[in-house]
């Protein structure tokens, strides 16, 4: 393909990244993307399929993909799992009606061959609004700490305010970037940068 | 920032032919693989492969190319997709492919060694890296549990000016959360600004609320009115309801049925309501994802539909009833 070979030149010194966003509809995934990415997040509609996003991460580029979280969308999220480094699951803070089914989802997709070794992230979003859960309480209703399968790590954060964000993109990069390009996770603390914008 | 800020990229058209190329020619390689009666995993695996790779080479595009045809090519992607997708279910019995990129972290997942499960979390990295925390929110803001009831801000707990609100398990009952409704009380009460909105479990139920600031998601009403503002409206296993929306992005729904849509009703509108464009937005069904309209749902015109008597002052037991029995939408309608 010699198309991919004149991209491949533009970026051999970048290192890619496949993250999946996954999550409940409404939970803020798009939000969050467009919030990263410098784009305006008011008048967003919900997402009839999936958006994709690239963006620099200090030096690795982030593939980023946004799938709709409807209930009708769900069984269509296993055609985005191959060549998955990192799943991002994210969860609105506020809504404690859905925890039950948001554990469920999120368990089931931890069983999935083709997610296996993709790190974790889960972005308790929405902390913005009043009345929502805290991290802890999150944790604890998803019931995180059965989780052996994968390095997962659960992050506060707002869309709305930005809170947190690239922090936590910044773990799942560092994470993703200790497994596939370096072999102890020391060497790369030093050199975090989180500038993606 | 984007990493397409290379400026060397003029290449759309460049980009435009060779794409379509690729596209064909794994789209011959689907139609081969399928013509054949039970197509062995590896090619699907390749397949898939080859598509991600495509999908990637567009993704690294992206900023570079028109947004129309950006857009398209992932339709055309997401075709192709389907397509091994369907490949993929035809082909039982099921791979047992894994993808072998790396060494799996999780093939030892299953024994519970020392190992994997001290890889859930290196605890350096948690204590280290802890995320500053936020202000712990713990109260949060519910109407729940009610049925024959009239019910307007008094009825909830204490509560900040604003904030995020879940409605939950009301039968028979008017939820009256308009601004004007609660003057009423206290007097000097500043209007409460509700910043998301959940329902679920109502049923013959009238909710007159004012513009959310935020979005409002919804599950399982049957016979129901809302009138709500928002910025997006999800409805989710619901029938039989009326909707009277200020919308600025399109509302959806999924697994519904007999939906009503109109637009904020002129006479209940808060300022900040009228201030936004006329409501003329489109509903998108996800139940119903076809080029055929959904038989989900209509759009009513205001004129002669509007509600022309709200229920807007506390009313008790056969008043209310027949208040409501007035407005939602009867077991029997015929649509
Ligand atoms: N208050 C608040 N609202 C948010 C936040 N993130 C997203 N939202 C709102 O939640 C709704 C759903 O967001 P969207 O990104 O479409 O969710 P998605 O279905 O996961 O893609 C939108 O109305 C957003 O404005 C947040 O951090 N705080
Ligand atoms: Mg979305």
């Amino acid at each position: 393909m010699g198309l991919l070979t004149v991209i491949r030149k533009n970026r051999q010194k970048e290192k890619e990244m496949r993250i999946l966003f996954l999550g409940l509809d409404n939970a803020g995934k798009t939000t969050i993307l467009k919030k990263l990415n410098g784009e305006d997040i008011t008048g967003i509609s919900p997402t009839l399929g999936f958006n994709i996003k690239t963006f620099a991460h200090g030096h690795y580029t982030l593939n980023i993909w946004d799938v709709g979280g409807q209930r009708t969308l769900r069984p269509y999220w296993r055609n985005y799992f191959e060549q998955t480094d990192a799943l991002v699951w994210v969860v609105d803070s506020g809504d404690r009606m859905r925890m039950q089914d948001c554990k469920q989802e999120l368990h089931s997709l931890l069983t999935e061959d083709r997610l296996a070794g993709a790190s974790l992230l889960v972005f308790a979003n929405k902390q913005d609004l009043q009345g929502s859960m805290t991290d802890t309480e999150i944790r604890d209703a998803l019931d995180l700490r059965s989780i052996t399968t994968h390095h997962w790590k659960i992050w506060p954060c707002s869309a709305v305010t930005g809170e947190n964000l690239v922090s936590g993109l910044d773990w799942v990069v560092n994470d993703v970037a200790s497994r596939l390009y370096y072999s102890s996770t020391t060497s790369l603390r030093a050199e975090r940068s989180l500038a993606v914008i | 920032m984007s990493t397409s800020d290379d400026t060397t990229w003029s290449f759309s058209r460049t980009f435009t032919s060779q794409f379509q190329a690729s596209r064909y020619a794994l789209e011959s390689r689907i139609a081969a693989a399928s013509s054949k009666l039970s197509p062995s995993p590896e090619p699907i695996q390749e397949l898939s492969i080859s598509l991600a790779n495509l999908t990637k080479t567009l993704a690294g595009a992206t900023g570079s190319l028109p947004s129309y045809d950006q857009k398209q090519y992932e339709l055309q992607l997401k075709e192709l997709e389907r397509s091994i997708e369907a490949l993929r279910v035809s082909n039982v019995p099921k791979s047992k492919f894994a993808f072998k990129r790396r060494p799996a972290a999780s093939t030892n997942a299953e024994s519970p060694t020392s190992e994997s499960s001290s890889t859930a979390i290196p605890p350096p990295l948690q204590t280290k890296n802890a995320p500053p925390s936020l202000p712990a929110a713990s109260t949060h803001l519910s109407l729940s549990s009610h049925s024959h009831r009239y019910l307007t801000r008094e009825d909830l707990p204490s509560h900040p000016a604003q904030s995020d609100l879940s409605i939950s398990d009301l039968d028979h009952c008017i939820v009256n959360l308009l601004p004007s409704a609660s003057s009423s009380g206290s007097g000097t009460d500043t209007p409460l600004i509700i910043s998301a909105l959940h329902a679920r479990n109502l049923s013959d139920c009238v909710l007159l609320l004012p513009d959310v600031d935020g979005s409002a998601l919804i599950h399982d009403l049957e016979r129901c009115v809302v009138v709500l503002g928002c910025h997006q409206f999800r409805m989710h296993a619901s029938s039989k309801v009326d909707v009277y929306l200020s919308i600025t992005s399109n509302p959806i729904i999924e697994h519904c049925k007999e939906i009503r849509f109109s637009s904020y009703p002129a006479a209940l509108a808060p300022s900040s309501v009228l201030e936004k464009d006329p409501a003329s937005f489109s509903v998108q069904d996800f139940s119903h994802i076809r080029a055929t309209p959904s038989p989900n749902y209509v759009m009513k015109d205001g004129t002669d539909t509007d509600v022309c008597e709200w229920p807007l002052a506390t009313v008790s037991g056969e008043e209310l009833e027949r208040a409501i029995v007035r407005i939602v939408p009867h077991p029997s309608d015929q649509r």
